[in-house]
């Protein structure tokens, strides 16, 4: 088992071209793509990135996420207060969805990713290919957490019946959206390659 | 399609235990015979690839269309010989530009109680939340629900259409292929679907909700972008651009050397 990095080449992401390790961050000879052996940083970019994403994430839960004026009077709704009242009204189902993609994968991908950044860090953890697969998911579920401001994008567009009732956008929204969008960027921050150099070098 | 991973990449063609490896792959070092070059312009792998995501090196099988390999270690797709790639990708480019067109066009959802109704349109959502405290956000949900999907597609468009109507692969194909790339994560349209029917179920209860064609648009573009998702593989796109380039490279040599050939025997006839 030979990586592309103990050969002393390094694969561009973009066209698969192999080149020497010297070209390390130059340009792709084929496709003129960025070369990197292993990305720069790249616990430390994930690491700033998942504090963001953590800090944006508590505001994101104590602000009013949508406010429902029903016949002039007006109720500001929190995330969790959101799915509290689904729930209440016996929508177990939906209060389900929403709690999974705004409170369950949020916090799990913060854990997770900081769980991996530990390891990775301090030379401890899981194994490297548990370590591959958590990433994968994270990866691939943490968009879905887009889902509360979607959700609330399109009630706000929708719900405007005249002196009925109406719905406007609360600031979490734009809270919760940025720290989705922060923990995306520390989930692609962190160069899945260093998870299987464990224990050797990680420049 | 050949699914254990292992004996794609493995079996004889090994994930390179110890010999060394030529320090650049693009062996184009020696002269080669007519019919070495033809064959070698016909054979699809055979060179080294690293893993994207695990970085172990491999030696690419020479696949037959429709076969992909996987990483030996981590499972990742490593490389992919997708049957009439540039043509599938082109006809899903175009189907997903059309449709997202479509599904930004008509009206998206209508919804009624005690006569009063009201109709929205797939922007309509961005728009909603650009006014107050959520503003910076909403450039963003608009690009993530249809800007950057329709983007992409064309970014595929550009490079495939040129490559089914055989000519070389244009200008900027590299740039395209890696906005592409880079998009990926950040093209959301089935998740606005699932947050469109999570508002519809919110709402079931207090309105009537009815759908219009522009929702069944966008219903019928997730899977066309899905199986966009599917068949590209950069790597492997630029794998056969270059194999193309290689082919029409021999077939040239072919026939100059035929043209060669051929005066030279009628003149000593």
């Amino acid at each position: 088992m030979t990586t592309a990095r103990e050969a002393g080449l390094i694969a561009c992401l973009s066209c698969g071209a192999l080149e020497p390790m010297a070209s390390d961050g130059g340009l792709c000879s084929r496709c003129g793509g960025r070369l990197r052996s292993r990305r720069p940083y790249s616990l430390q970019r994930s690491a700033a990135w998942l504090a963001l994403g953590l800090m944006a994430y508590v505001p994101a839960n104590l602000w009013p996420i949508m406010r429902t004026t029903t016949l002039g009077r007006g109720e500001d709704n929190t995330i969790l207060g959101g799915v509290w009242v689904l729930a209440h009204h016996g929508s177990w189902d939906l209060a389900a969805v929403v709690f999974l993609a705004s409170v369950a994968v949020p916090m799990a991908k913060f854990c997770v990713v900081g769980l991996l950044l530990w390891g990775l860090a301090f030379g401890r953890g899981f194994e490297p290919h548990k370590r591959h697969r958590l990433h994968e998911i994270v990866e691939y579920i943490g968009r879905w957490s887009m889902l509360d401001v979607f959700v609330v994008a399109i009630l706000a567009a929708l719900v405007q019946v005249g002196p009925l009732a109406s719905i406007t956008p609360g600031p979490a929204a734009g809270a919760f959206g940025l720290s989705v969008a922060f923990t995306m960027l520390s989930a692609q921050a962190l160069d899945p390659r260093l998870l299987w150099d464990a224990g050797k070098d990680h420049a | 399609m050949r699914k254990g991973a292992p004996e794609s990449m493995t079996a004889e063609n090994g994930s390179l235990a110890a010999s060394p490896p030529p320090a650049s792959t693009s062996s184009r070092a020696a002269p080669l015979g007519e019919g070495k070059a033809l064959g070698e312009a016909w054979s699809w792998g055979g060179d080294l690839a690293a893993c994207p995501s695990c970085d172990l090196l491999h030696r690419v099988p020479d696949l037959a269309v429709g076969e992909k390999a996987l990483c030996a270690r981590c499972g990742a797709l490593t490389a992919a010989r997708r049957p009439q790639v540039f043509e599938r990708l082109l006809a899903v480019a175009l189907a997903n530009m059309v449709l997202m067109g479509a599904a930004l066009w008509f009206p998206f959802v209508m919804m009624s109680r005690s006569g009063f109704g009201r109709e929205i349109r797939i922007l309509d959502a961005p728009f909603a939340l650009a006014e107050g405290p959520t503003a910076f956000i909403a450039l963003t949900v608009m690009a993530n629900i249809a800007l950057i999907p329709f983007l992409r597609s064309l970014a595929v468009a550009y490079v495939a259409a040129p490559m089914v109507f055989g000519s070389a692969p244009p200008a900027r194909s590299a740039e395209a292929l890696r906005l592409w790339s880079f998009l990926r994560p950040w093209s959301m349209a089935e998740i606005f679907m699932l947050g469109v029917a999570v508002s519809a179920i919110k709402l079931g209860s207090m309105a009537r909700v009815s759908l219009g064609p522009g929702f069944w648009a966008f219903a019928a573009l997730l899977p066309t972008l899905a199986f966009e998702n599917m068949i590209f593989h950069s790597p492997s796109i630029w794998r056969e651009i270059r194999l193309r380039r290689r082919r029409v490279e021999a077939a040239a040599r072919l026939a100059r050397r035929r043209g060669r050939g051929r005066p030279a025997q009628k003149g000593s006839a």
